[in-house]
């Protein structure tokens, strides 16, 4: 059983007029310790409210979160379940995430207070400061005294306060400038490693997730569509979805080249389309995309696709084989 | 370059009032020129002195702002105008689009009314041709059923949409100029690709000349001509495209693309660059990026080096040029 496992996860909002938009439609992710797991898609694909659904912001309207063996309750008024507090959250934005009026230390100690009242020893401040790369000297002041980088190292910091065994990050660095964000996105990748904690890195930037995650999830119009080793699905995405996304990221190499656009929106996620969710985008859809739904199957090694045109090439590749 | 250009900045500098009665200069000598049907970068950080360059060709600076140096543009130097003058150039001549399409759109006026608004004030078109016009805008935007969407809603479009249907706006009185400052920063990058390939379009068809504004390096690789790196307010590497972005030659410009995640082999590594931009009123002695400059030598702490041409069409600010024979 991984750290933190999610099955057949649905999140479900009243959308106009009774109707019922699903923003999760069916998710499966494993975190692992020790393990970066990203989850990539366009705004709207619902990659964030499976983020807030798996720490119990959001509840969930069908389906199972376990983290470390146990069930994962809801968020309500009552104190959070002492096993639930070693899962944190870290936000976009570090200027609405930290309160203004309140000094870095108190900010920290005070994620460090969820473990004590557990019955377990807080990281001290000054450990946290330190871990994220800034002086254990900066807990007297205040979040507007620092630049967007280290407001989110100091968000970080508060995490680890509470010695997280799982950080879910929704879009942690995609509100800082590029080089702010490789600083970030190098240290959750050696807090990762040191602490032996799992992350589950919510992103819209597939060049960054590539660079640092593991495993890369893709997510589209509440499905997951594709899942891999981050290398194998960027060297080779089998899901048109995920070839369309890496194909539209621009390459800063000076040489001039337009990136591939993918026409047409999300649709809504209220009425999603029949069959394959994507087929009115996919340049590569059959008849069968129109109306039978595909499932996510694994077809190679630690490869896993939702897509009737990838799993008939593959059995072809394989027939060829033999 | 040919013929002379649609616009030529020569050493702009602007100086805004301090908060303790001092002046800071955001911008200082900074010399740049956009061709007819060119599409110039600016990049750089938050606070490099990006925007307020752009805004200053629209004559839009913070109250208390002051320009000196020249703007030429078609012949006429837009630093002397007054605010009447200027106000002729500004949407006609030259336009701009933002990051966030929702700060150029209204959300209770329908398209119509936004896309005609400028036509009938800049050039006292009737109600009916300005109609016209508009459809003929947001098709060559792409905008599926331009007929419908005119009696529409910005909220009733998508991300990506609305940000075309701000270009339609920004097109209405047939600029020459189109300011760009981070057009596709909100967006996801498949939509983003999209708005690129729009731009792109624009230039061809219209001949329309654009200055990007945006501090992704991937995207400015993908549209533009010619590049300039701005840090503290002054131009620190200009030149052409493939060369500025494949074989930077300023550290600055080589620590930015490094902090870029790239195909090195299988190992991927992210070099960030690190350190934050000096404040405009705090720069440091000497070249400005020296204390975050991996090459920095004794030299760079005393004198702050100008803008020089180190090759054709190619200029830095670095006294000690340490990447000049891997550029070369």
């Amino acid at each position: 059983m991984s750290l933190l496992s999610i099955r057949n996860l649905e999140v479900s909002y009243a959308g106009h007029a009774g109707t019922t938009v699903r923003a999760v439609a069916g998710a499966d992710i494993d975190v692992e310790a020790g393990q970066i797991v990203a989850l990539v898609g366009e705004s709207g694909c619902g990659k964030s409210s499976l983020g807030k659904a798996a720490v119990g912001l959001v509840p969930a309207s069908g389906g199972t979160i376990t983290f470390a063996g146990a069930p994962l309750t809801p968020l309500r008024r009552g104190a959070r379940p002492k096993a639930e507090r070693k899962l944190q959250m870290v936000f976009q934005d570090p200027f609405s995430s930290l309160n203004p009026r309140r000094r870095v230390g108190e900010l920290i100690a005070e994620g460090g207070q969820v473990a004590t009242e557990a019955g377990d020893t807080a990281m001290s401040v000054g450990e946290c400061l330190e871990r994220v790369g800034l002086s254990a000297a900066f807990a007297d002041r205040y979040p507007h005294q620092f630049s967007g980088g280290q407001r989110q190292r100091i968000a970080i910091a508060r995490a680890l306060a509470a010695r997280p065994r799982c950080i879910v990050a929704d879009e942690p660095i995609s509100a800082l400038d590029a080089s702010a964000q490789a600083a970030i996105a190098n240290l959750l990748v050696t807090l990762v490693r040191e602490l032996d904690m799992g992350l589950l890195f919510i992103s819209h930037d597939l060049a960054i997730v590539r660079t640092i995650a593991d495993v890369t999830t893709v997510m589209y119009l509440g499905k997951i569509v594709e899942s891999g080793p981050s290398a194998s699905v960027w060297r080779d995405p089998l899901h048109p979805y995920t070839r369309s996304l890496i194909g539209a990221i621009p390459r800063p190499d000076g040489l001039g080249m337009l990136p591939a656009d993918l026409p047409g929106d999300v649709p809504n996620p209220a009425r999603p389309p029949a069959g394959c969710r994507f087929h009115p985008r996919c340049p590569t859809a059959i008849a069968e995309c129109r109306t039978v739904e595909p499932l996510r199957e694994r077809l190679r090694p630690e490869r896993s696709v939702a897509c009737h045109v990838a799993a008939a090439m593959e059995q072809r590749v394989r027939a060829d084989a033999y | 370059m040919s013929a002379a250009p649609l616009v030529a900045i020569d050493t702009l500098t602007i100086s805004l009032p301090s908060a303790d009665g001092q002046r800071l200069f955001p911008v200082r000598e900074v010399s740049l020129e956009i061709g007819r049907g060119d599409i110039v970068g600016l990049a750089g950080e938050s606070g490099s002195g990006k925007t307020i360059t752009a805004l200053s060709l629209l004559g839009l600076l913070p109250p208390g702002g002051r320009m000196s140096g020249r703007i030429d543009f078609e012949g006429r130097d837009l630093v002397g105008l007054g605010p009447a003058e200027i106000s002729a150039v500004r949407g006609r001549d030259i336009a701009m689009v933002f990051q966030d399409p929702m700060t150029a759109l209204h959300p209770m006026l329908s398209i119509e009314r936004q896309l005609t608004e400028h036509l009938r004030h800049h050039r006292g078109v009737d109600a009916k041709a300005a109609r016209e016009r508009a459809i003929e805008l947001l098709e060559l935007v792409r905008i599926p059923d331009a007929a419908t969407a005119l009696r529409r809603y910005p909220h009733q479009f998508s991300g990506g949409m609305r940000q075309r249907i701000a270009i339609a706006m920004a097109l209405c009185c047939g600029p020459k100029l189109l300011i760009a400052d981070e057009p596709t920063t909100a967006l996801d990058v498949t939509v983003q690709a999209g708005i690129l390939r729009l731009l792109q379009r624009l230039r061809t068809e219209l001949g329309l000349s654009v200055l990007l504004i945006t501090h992704d390096m991937g995207v400015m690789s993908a549209l533009t001509d010619r590049v300039a790196v701005m840090y503290a307010g002054r131009i620190v590497e200009q030149g052409m495209r493939g060369d500025v972005l494949g074989r930077p030659r300023h550290p600055y410009t080589y620590g930015l693309l490094g902090a870029l995640p790239h195909d090195r082999g299988e190992e991927m590594v992210l070099r960030p660059l690190e350190g934050t931009p000096p404040a405009i009123g705090a720069l440091p002695q000497g070249c400005p990026f020296h204390p975050r400059c991996q090459f920095a030598q004794p030299v760079c702490r005393t004198a702050e080096p100008a803008l020089r041409t180190v090759a054709p069409g190619r200029a830095i600010a670095c006294t000690i040029d340490p990447l000049g024979e891997m550029a070369a």
